[in-house]
């Protein structure tokens, strides 16, 4: 046995014979998270193990493992990250954490839950449901992406308007720290006493630290739902459709706008006029004579913006939908989520450039639909693009840059969603400028090893 | 790398693309051991790096391979409905071919050749249960060839669903038959463990008997006979009218031939077998029998119908073992689904299942208080057989 063998052996000390993984056709599965341009597998690189903890504990462990053999290490939720921050390098240990899929304790009264990081987003949400409770953050990947996974990306979901963002729905972690340390933020939802430590967990990719635990913000489960789907003239009519209902103190669940493929196939079937180029969906939950009352008020005005209802079935079926749709992206080509957002008095204009951004790489791009997705800042992109050779990547990687440049330019952010990953690190210096050496000061204070999940975000 | 495999390199690549992970969720393998490999997604990064030349054929790669229940819920919950049972059958075909199957899967398979059962059990043993019933033969003119299959003529505790749905089709004076030792495995687990020319000469030879007895429907106690017969063997030219015994049953109630009168008051959730209700979309006739039961409340599992969870027994998993051990096999995560409704029956309609989950229930230490029954045991209680 030779000497990498035995400081691997001894993380089956920690955890377990069983939950150390070895073998090329179990490490294979790991080598890559969903990032698009990885899809064929002789593009991965295989870590040397995984290792799959069941407690904070022997997390604890295995970073002190870690250090000792300045071997970087990996976490990973479900790995479905779009942007590559949970693939491994060739000389790194994955640590998979979906053996800490526990719910920790349900706090009727307090309205939080805590649980173990590894618990899937859809295994907490059945369970709240059952006893009369929802975790309203609800992203795309609902079905398989873990609390974990979300909170490391600053993640988002479907329920924004109504609920905010998953960051504003964490009352306080627990996390093992580059050096082992564990700690855990206060359970209560604000404090002024200094830096909000939990923030630095949220949306650092595991760059410092494992997030092990979370105390989330929960909510009764609503009465009643109600998905109201417009067709408009264009994209730009339904985005100041949207506008004008937020004025109105209007503050819907979901709030998406989408150019004409995302009415395409209602106009096929002859829902809306074959002239209508955008759409509108709101969605709101709660209280039946609340929701009622929102609905009333909404109708009204959208129908003075020159909105035209399709239909309560096309709105039950965009709500039934709303996470697979994006891996029906996958027919045509590489599915890739292009997550920008730019203020909203710039969407408009960014909303023209994505539209000559498409035409002018036609050849190896196809558009499956601007949208502003669930609030008007984050205007953005879903593409297919053609993996068939490492050419044909790059020419779309290079490609997509420019999207991300313009976004920058316009006093925007890369991504309001998935991440920066592998995808995006020569773009955070121009995003964050002076600021992005205030997180390669963190960086080095916690981690000086750098062995906590090394590349991902630019650091 | 075998043929078939390349042809279903278009599905292989879309799950490659797409690598949601929506498979995951009610995967029994994977629930069992959490390990990626074990789920359709990982399973089609593997393909596709066989396919590749990436990664070598193992013993251990196998072991992930034939884990597989083919349960069908990653092909339902699939946005691109990727047929994973089909890649996966189609890498065993290479593994076997290769001498790679796991022990268990050999041994099962060498034993349905010789014996046509996957225990070895003398052929001759097959119609024993008939013994101390008034089931007869098949005989030329009758309605219906009742076919029960492996494991309720061998298996003890099987074999009383075995008879009590005999027992009740007696008691409406149904017209019906057995073939007793002439009975040859169906082969459904034979053809998702990839052993195609076994699977043919099973078929072949089942038609070949039911060609010659003239038989023009059937009625079976196992949805895995049922799904070989109904949907596989008019491949080979067997084309026979086909019933699943609750499709059969819920007909006679409803044309008032059966009928629950005694009470059974109970508390009863159903689990959908996988090769009922995902293949077959058989989810009410089971219901409907349970309602028309006086005293029955029926009571639904929050994963059930096309979202219900494998027992763990499918895909030949029931004999060759890759998913007895630990925690969190399937059939315990099922028992504690079905003891958290409060129900005292779990009712189900598939002889694994009813293997799988009693053992569970008795591993899981709530056999007083939760009792696993057949729907044919249930309803023959109420009819007073």
């Amino acid at each position: 046995m030779n000497r990498l063998h035995e400081d691997i052996g001894e993380l089956a000390e920690i955890v377990g014979r069983n939950n150390v993984l070895t073998e090329i056709y179990d490490l294979l599965p790991y080598a890559r998270d969903r990032y698009p341009p990885l899809v064929f597998p002789s593009s991965l690189k295989i870590p040397l193990a995984v290792v799959r903890p069941a407690t904070t504990d022997e997390v604890k462990e295995i970073v002190l493992w870690a250090n000792k053999h300045k071997v970087p290490l990996v976490p990973r939720g479900s790995g479905t990250s779009f942007s590559g921050s949970a693939t491994p390098t060739e000389k790194s240990v994955v640590v998979d954490l979906s053996r800490m899929n526990r719910i920790i304790y349900l706090d009727e009264d307090a309205l939080n839950v805590k649980v173990q990081a590894g618990i899937t987003v859809k295994e907490l949400e059945e369970t709240l449901n059952q006893r009369g409770f929802t975790f309203p953050h609800d992203p795309g990947s609902f079905p398989s992406s873990t609390i974990g996974g979300g909170i490391s990306t600053n993640g988002l979901g479907w329920r924004v308007g109504k609920y905010g963002y998953l960051k504003d729905l964490v009352i306080s972690l627990q996390a093992v720290l580059p050096n082992g340390t564990i700690i855990e933020t206060r359970n209560v939802p604000k404090s002024s006493t200094g830096l909000d430590i939990k923030s630095i967990f949220i949306g650092t990719e595991g760059t410092l630290g494992v997030i092990t635990e979370a105390t989330l913000r929960i909510f009764p489960k609503p009465e009643t739902i109600t998905i109201l789907f417009y067709a408009f003239a264009d994209f730009e009519t339904a985005f100041k459709a949207l506008l004008k209902i937020r004025r109105a103190g209007l503050s819907p669940t979901i709030q998406l706008v989408v150019d004409k493929a995302g009415i395409e196939e209602l106009i096929e079937e002859k829902r809306c006029p074959e002239t209508s180029e955008g759409g509108l969906v709101l969605v709101y939950e709660g209280l039946k004579e609340e929701v009622e009352a929102l609905r009333k008020r909404t109708v009204k005005i959208l129908a003075k913006e020159g909105g035209i209802y399709m239909g309560e079935d096309v709105g039950r079926s965009f709500w039934e939908s709303r996470h697979k749709m994006f891996s029906l992206m996958n027919k045509k080509g590489t599915y890739d989520s292009i997550d920008t957002a730019v203020p909203i008095n710039r969407s408009l204009e960014f909303y023209k450039f994505l539209r000559e951004w498409v035409e002018k790489h036609k050849d190896k791009i196809k558009s499956m639909g601007i949208s502003s997705w669930v609030l008007p800042e984050n205007v953005s992109i879903d593409v297919a693009f053609d993996e068939s050779s490492p050419e044909s990547i790059n020419a779309y990687l290079k490609a997509r840059d420019e999207v991300i440049s313009k976004a920058l330019e316009l006093g925007g952010t890369s991504s309001y969603c998935v991440g920066i990953g592998i995808r995006y690190p020569h773009f955070m210096r121009k995003e964050h400028g002076a600021a992005f050496d205030v997180m390669v000061a963190i960086k080095r204070a916690l981690d000086p090893n750098n062995i906590m999940n090394p590349g991902k975000l630019g650091l | 790398m075998n043929k078939t495999l390349v042809t279903l390199k278009e599905d292989i690549l879309f799950c490659n693309r797409c690598r949601c992970g929506f498979c995951k969720s009610g995967c029994p393998a994977y629930l069992t051991f959490r390990i990626e490999s074990l789920n359709a997604r990982g399973v089609n990064l593997l393909a596709l790096s066989l396919l590749e030349g990436r990664i070598p054929m193992s013993r251990g790669l196998a072991e992930r391979f034939f884990a597989c229940t083919s349960c069908g819920f990653c092909k339902e919950h699939c946005p691109l409905k990727v047929d994973t049972i089909e890649v996966v059958k189609n890498v065993r075909v290479s593994l076997l071919e290769s001498g790679l199957a796991p022990p268990s899967v050999r041994d099962a398979l060498e034993n349905i050749y010789k014996y046509s059962n996957p225990w070895g059990e003398p052929i001759e043993r097959r119609g024993n249960w008939v013994k101390d019933t008034e089931v007869r033969k098949y005989m030329l003119g009758d309605d219906f060839l009742y076919y029960v299959g492996c494991v309720g003529s061998y298996d003890a505790r099987s074999m009383e669903a075995t008879k009590a749905l005999a027992e009740i089709l007696l008691k409406c004076g149904l017209s019906f038959g057995v073939l007793g030792s002439d009975e040859g495995c169906d082969g459904n687990e034979v053809n998702l463990l990839g052993e195609r020319g076994l699977f043919q000469i099973l078929a072949e030879r089942n038609i070949q008997k039911f060609i010659q007895l003239d038989v023009k429907k059937i009625v079976t106690l196992c949805p895995h006979a049922y799904n070989a017969i109904k949907n596989e063997y008019p491949k080979f030219g067997g084309n026979f009218e086909v019933m699943h015994y609750t499709q059969l049953l819920n007909q006679l109630i409803k044309h008032g031939r059966l009928e629950a009168l005694k009470k059974v008051k109970a508390k009863v959730t159903y689990h959908d077998s996988c090769f009922l209700g995902r293949y077959n979309r058989i989810y009410d006739a089971p219901r409907e029998i349970l309602k028309s039961i006086p005293g029955v409340k029926l009571i639904e599992m929050p994963r059930n119908r096309e979202n219900s969870l494998c027992c763990g027994g499918g895909g030949a998993n029931f004999y060759t073992s890759l998913l007895r051990d630990g925690e969190n096999v399937p059939s315990r995560l099922r028992v504690r689904e079905a003891y958290k409704t409060g129900a005292e029956i779990l009712a189900v309609a598939c002889p694994i299942c009813l293997i799988m989950l009693e053992d569970a229930v008795k591993t899981e230490g709530v056999d007083g208080e939760l009792a696993v029954k057949d729907i044919s045991e249930i309803l023959k209680e109420a009819i007073c057989v």
